[in-house]
Order: C-alpha cells, then structure tokens, then sequence
C-alpha cells in the first residue's frame, strides 16, 4: 500500500486547525483524512474507521487527549502524534512514557508536521522507499529500484552503503540530516569513530550524482552538522 | 543544656553549705556568749558565800539571784553536811556522799534539775524542776569528733546535689520539650505541644507560631499553584489563535506567488514565531522558578544535540541567508556530559535563534566546541549587529529576574545553564554577538 493511502485521524476542538492540517496533508498527497472535534467522536470515528495514525490535540471540551491514548491503547499500537499547546504537556509526554510517538508544540509549521507523519508512518509501519520510486535530480536519475544511478544513458551500480545513505537523505529530502542521524541510520552507532567512513561515502556518491563533485548542486554539505539533498 | 545543668547545682551546693557555716558559726557564737555571761554571773555569786567555822554566811545579792532564778539552794560543807538552805525539799534532807554529788553534777537530783558551783571550803547546790534543763551526756574524742564533722559535710554534699540532680532532671524535661519544639520549628517541621504544665504559656505561643508558620507555607503553595496554572491557562489560549495565524500564512502563501505580497506573508509568520518563542520562554521560566520541572540527567553528547538544535532551525527557517556551522575537535567522543537534553535543546536554540531574529534571519553564526581543563566550552559568535554595552552588563548581571527589554531567551539560557552548574557570558565580538557557556563536566 502506497503511505499516501494510509488513513490518518485528526482531533482537535478549533476547526481552522483540523482544516489546515487536513489541506496541508491533501497537498502532499494524503486522501484519506478523518477530522474529529470531540473524544467522543474521535472513539467513535477510531472504531469505525480504523485508522493508521492518530494526531490529536490535548485540550479538549469532552476531556484530555491522554484519555482518548488510553483508550486506543487499550486495543491497538497505532502511532499517535500529540499537538501540545503547554510545556507541561511535554514534560508529561518525555518524563511519563505515556506512549505517544511524537508530539509537536502550537503553533507548528505544517511542512514540520507533515514530515513527521511521513516519517512515523514509515517507521511503525516500516514502509521502504517504494521499489519503482526513482529520484530525479536535474540529468541524473537514481533508481532505488535497480540500485544504480543513470547519468546520460550510463549506468553506475551503487553499493549497498551508498543506497541507504541515499535512500534516507531522499526520505528527508530538502531537509538537514545530520551527520549523527546518518550514522544511526547506517550503522547503528554514534557518529564518532565514523566521520572518515562517512566523509568518503558522500564524496563516492557525489562523484556518481553531481556534474561537478567538488561543488555538490544536490548533495550539498552544512558544514560540521551534516548533508542535504537538494531535490526540486 | 548540661552547662546549665552543672551550674545550677554548683549554685546549690554553695548555697546549702554556706548556710550550713553559717549555722554553724551562729551556733557557736551563741553558745560561747551564753558561757560567757553564765561566767560572770557564777563569780558574782562565789564571792557572796562565805564559809567560816563550819557556818554559812549568804549575803542579799545570792538570796535575790536564787530566789528569782531556782526553786531552792543549799550550801555543803566539804563532808557532804547542810549548812544552809532555802525552800529545800524534805527529801533533800540529808548529808550527801561523794557518789551523791558525782550523780547530781552529771545527771538529776531525786528528779530535780541542779545547778553545782563551788565555792571555797563547799558547794552549793541550786535546784529548778525537774525538766527545766536538758541533759545529754558526750563524751567523745577529738579525732572522732573531727571525722564525724567531715563525714557529715561530704553527707550533705552528696544530698544536696543528688536533691538537685532530681529537681534539675524535672525541669530539664519540661524545657527540653520547649527546646526541641523550637528547634523543629527551625527546620520547617510542624509542632504540636501539650499545654499544660508550669511552661503552658510558652507551649501554647510555640503551638500558635508553629500554625501560623503552617499556614504560611500553605498559602505561598497555594499562591504558586495558582500563578502557575494562570500562565499555563495564557499560553495554551495563546497558542490557538497563533496557530491559526500561521496556518492561514501558510495557505496565503499558496495562493498568491506574488513576491512582495509572500514576503509580507512571510513577516506576518516570522512575528507569530517569535511570539511563540515568548510564550515558550516565559512559560519555561515560569516552570523552573516553581522548581516544578523535572530535571532529568542522562548521559549527552553535547555536540550531537547542537546539530540535531541546528539542523531543526534550518529546516523550520528556509536558510537561504543565513549560515550556521559547527566546530568540533576530532575526539568528538569526550564531548559527553550528564545532562537533560531537552532543556540544553532549548538554551542553544534560544541563542541561535536570538542571534537570527536580531539580525533579519541573515547572518553567519559560528559555533566552537571543545573540551577544556574546567567542563566543555561551547562558544557561538555571529557576525550580526552586536549588543548594546549598556544592555551586556544587563544580560551578564547575576540576578535573573529583569524585567527589562528582550531579555526572557537569554534569562532561559543563563537559568538552565546554571541548573546544569555551568556559567554563560555575553559578549561584543569584533563584530556581533558572542556568547560563552562552560558546562562542567560533574
């Protein structure tokens, strides 16, 4: 199943907000949108609808959202964002386990908020980069698929390395990654001990991708933070 | 206490002793008077009976000083023979043998009480009924005398202070509850004592300060609770509309791609943002001040959480114009301190971004990192409009709580830096910002 058909479940009493959520998430593609106002209504939607991903608000006419977490908890190990308008919220969400994936504070960006259903829905549900999704980046194509990068008709394989350190600065593709990031994501550690490895990774899959290597247009360094891939 | 204690039966003891001397010396004194005046009288009283011829003659003084003083008198000769009398009893008829007078001069005569004086060539014998002198028989030497005296001083040593001891113990119990009371009240501890007793005033002022104190506390809880939840209550009512202001600036932006209207778009954004990042502060501070945030200490890698603060900036803010980089020496491995990673997040993204919204989001923020002697340094500099001198002694003045201008980021920064035991300093770099923070590694 394609991310973009997963069902997401809103809550939240202001009703600017659930729309402005729903049409940023439309515009990236999302269409299955469920907006709720009241707990009660988001139970009743949760049964009905069986959502793969909850992102609710905390205060609530009917309740709190810890309320709504317990109850489908009780039955499912759905994802759940938290939309927290107060810092104690946070501390309770960070110092209790409360067991919410993620919780982002109002007033937010939407790109923010996107990004991280993106991101937690392809964790939870470990959602890979679709086989047949390639990546365009001016004359050069990478292919996920094949596991190469075609530049002009050539074709350059790409190492296992090179992929997954690819595949993740295009999961988080016009965004800063940083260096510690990608070595969690490829090797599990922390980044020291590790820097060299990385530093010659890049500089081999920009020999492969970038007209001119040693000035990167897509894969481009942030100097003693990390990479960015710049895809348009 | 026991100072007390000690002194109070020393006090006693002097006390007890010196009225013993005084006893004592008054006693004697007023023996050795009575002896005295006794003396003079008997020489008186020699000289008015003579003795001639085995007849007696007593002359007026004699007559007047037995008559008043004794019931009868009669003069012996020195065979035990009556040569006069007075007023003597009919028993007391008779002539007297050594053994007589020996038993007369130590105990009674036949139940009378008498007084014997010599006189030349006799005796006279005075007589009083039958009780008017006590007679108590001591023979007793002198070393014997002198022990018993020293035996009986260290008796009433010994007694007064054991009586003093009993006494003192009584009272000290009753004060030490008073003493202890007051120390508990010292420690904030709550004190309920019975009021009864010779001390129930005090007990009861003490149970009256003790509520009070109570109370007191209670209400300054009370106060904070309400105070905290007013805050939390603003910022939570704030953020809404917040929200909607920038959703609707995001959607605007959609519509039109008019590049003077988005850039307008755009401020509106910005401002909502940094309305945001006050609410944010002031509630953080708000927070601490009640010390009702948990601190959590976990094992950190400092120059990691500084990318992942920079890293989030520069994907919230499009980073077209402005720059931040980050410095770290090689053996990035020692950077590690115990530390709460969410609010050291908070601190170095309330700098970063101070640095930006002062300079318009353009500008060159360099951040250098390194272990020293003394914890990590961590230092960022930008390259922006600086701070006014006036406004640095403001921001490095030891006390937190200014009311003045911009300062509620860096007031969050100095706060969290000093919860983490660290120090931070503002300063004018050649041109710009700096800010220095050094985070012990303890």
């Amino acid at each position: 199943m394609n991310i973009r058909e997963y069902k997401i479940l809103l809550l939240d009493d202001e009703s600017e907000i659930l729309n402005h959520i729903e049409n940023g998430l439309k515009q990236e593609g999302f269409y299955r949108i469920f907006k709720t106002s009241t707990i009660e209504e988001a139970k009743k939607t949760f049964l009905k609808e069986k959502p793969h991903i909850l992102v609710l608000d905390i205060m609530l006419p009917d309740g709190d959202g810890y309320e709504l977490l317990k109850y489908v908890r009780s039955s499912s190990d759905i994802p759940v964002i938290f939309l927290t308008a107060k810092d104690e919220d946070v501390d309770k969400l960070i110092g209790l386990g409360l067991g919410a994936d993620d919780y982002i504070t109002k007033p937010f960006i939407m790109k923010e908020l996107v990004f991280r259903i993106n991101a937690i829905l392809r964790r939870s549900y470990k959602i890979k980069l679709q086989e047949t999704q390639k990546c365009i980046l001016g004359d050069v194509i990478i292919d996920f698929s094949q596991n190469v990068v075609i530049n002009n008709d050539k074709s350059v394989n790409l190492t296992a390395m090179e992929r997954e350190i690819l595949s993740k600065l295009y999961e988080n593709k016009n965004r800063v990654l940083t260096k510690d990031a990608i070595a969690d994501a490829i090797w599990g550690e922390d980044i020291s001990g590790n820097e060299q490895s990385l530093i010659m990774h890049i500089r081999r899959i920009r020999n492969k991708i970038e007209e001119n290597p040693s000035e990167p247009k897509y894969l481009k360094t942030i100097k003693g933070i990390g990479y960015k891939l710049v895809v348009n | 206490m026991r100072e007390i204690i000690k002194k109070y039966i020393k006090a006693i003891v002097i006390v007890v002793s010196v009225l013993m001397l005084i006893n004592m010396i008054s006693l004697k004194l007023v023996l050795d008077f009575l002896t005295q005046t006794q003396n003079i009288t008997v020489d008186k009283f020699i000289n008015g009976i003579e003795i001639k011829d085995n007849v007696c003659t007593v002359n007026e003084y004699v007559d007047e000083y037995c008559d008043k003083n004794f019931k009868w008198y009669m003069v012996l000769n020195e065979s035990g023979e009556i040569l006069y009398s007075n007023d003597l009893p009919d028993e007391l008829n008779k002539t007297y043998t050594v053994s007589d007078i020996a038993s007369a001069s130590k105990w009674y005569l036949s139940g009378y009480s008498v007084d014997i004086i010599q006189i030349p060539n006799g005796l006279a014998i005075l007589g009083n009924d039958g009780e008017f002198y006590w007679k108590k028989n001591l023979k007793i030497s002198k070393n014997t005398m002198l022990t018993c005296i020293i035996i009986a001083i260290i008796n009433n040593i010994i007694t007064t202070v054991l009586f003093s001891l009993l006494f003192a113990k009584k009272i000290i119990i009753k004060i030490k509850k008073i003493t202890d009371g007051i120390m508990s009240l010292s420690n904030g501890e709550q004190v309920i004592l019975e009021e009864s007793g010779d001390l129930k005033d005090i007990s009861k002022a003490l149970n009256i300060v003790s509520k009070k104190l109570d109370m007191q506390k209670k209400k300054i809880q009370e106060n904070e609770k309400i105070k905290k939840d007013w805050m939390s209550g603003i910022t939570h009512d704030v953020r809404t509309p917040l929200a909607v202001i920038i959703g609707k600036c995001e959607e605007l932006k959609e519509l039109d791609s008019n590049k003077i209207v988005n850039m307008k778009i755009k401020t509106i954004q910005n401002q909502s943002f940094k309305i945001k990042y006050l609410i944010d502060d002031l509630s953080l501070l708000n927070n601490l001040d009640i010390n009702n945030i948990i601190i959590k200490k976990e094992r950190t890698k400092l120059d990691q959480i500084i990318r992942e603060c920079v890293a989030d900036i520069m994907n919230m803010y499009d980073d077209s114009d402005y720059t931040i980089q980050l410095e770290a020496n090689d053996k990035s491995d020692e950077l590690y301190m115990e530390a709460d990673e969410h609010l050291l997040k908070r601190a170095f993204t309330n700098i970063l971004l101070n640095s930006l919204v002062h300079n318009e989001y353009k500008c060159f923020i360099n951040i250098v990192i390194e272990k020293q002697e003394e914890g990590i340094s961590i230092i960022f500099v930008d390259d922006g409009i600086g701070v006014d001198n006036k406004e640095l002694v403001v921001l490095n003045n030891r006390e937190g709580n200014n009311s003045s201008l911009h300062g509620w980021g860096t007031i969050v920064v100095k706060k969290i830096i000093e919860l983490h035991n660290g120090k931070v300093e503002f300063e004018n770099a050649k041109k710009g910002m700096k800010v220095c923070i050094l985070l012990p590694l303890r």
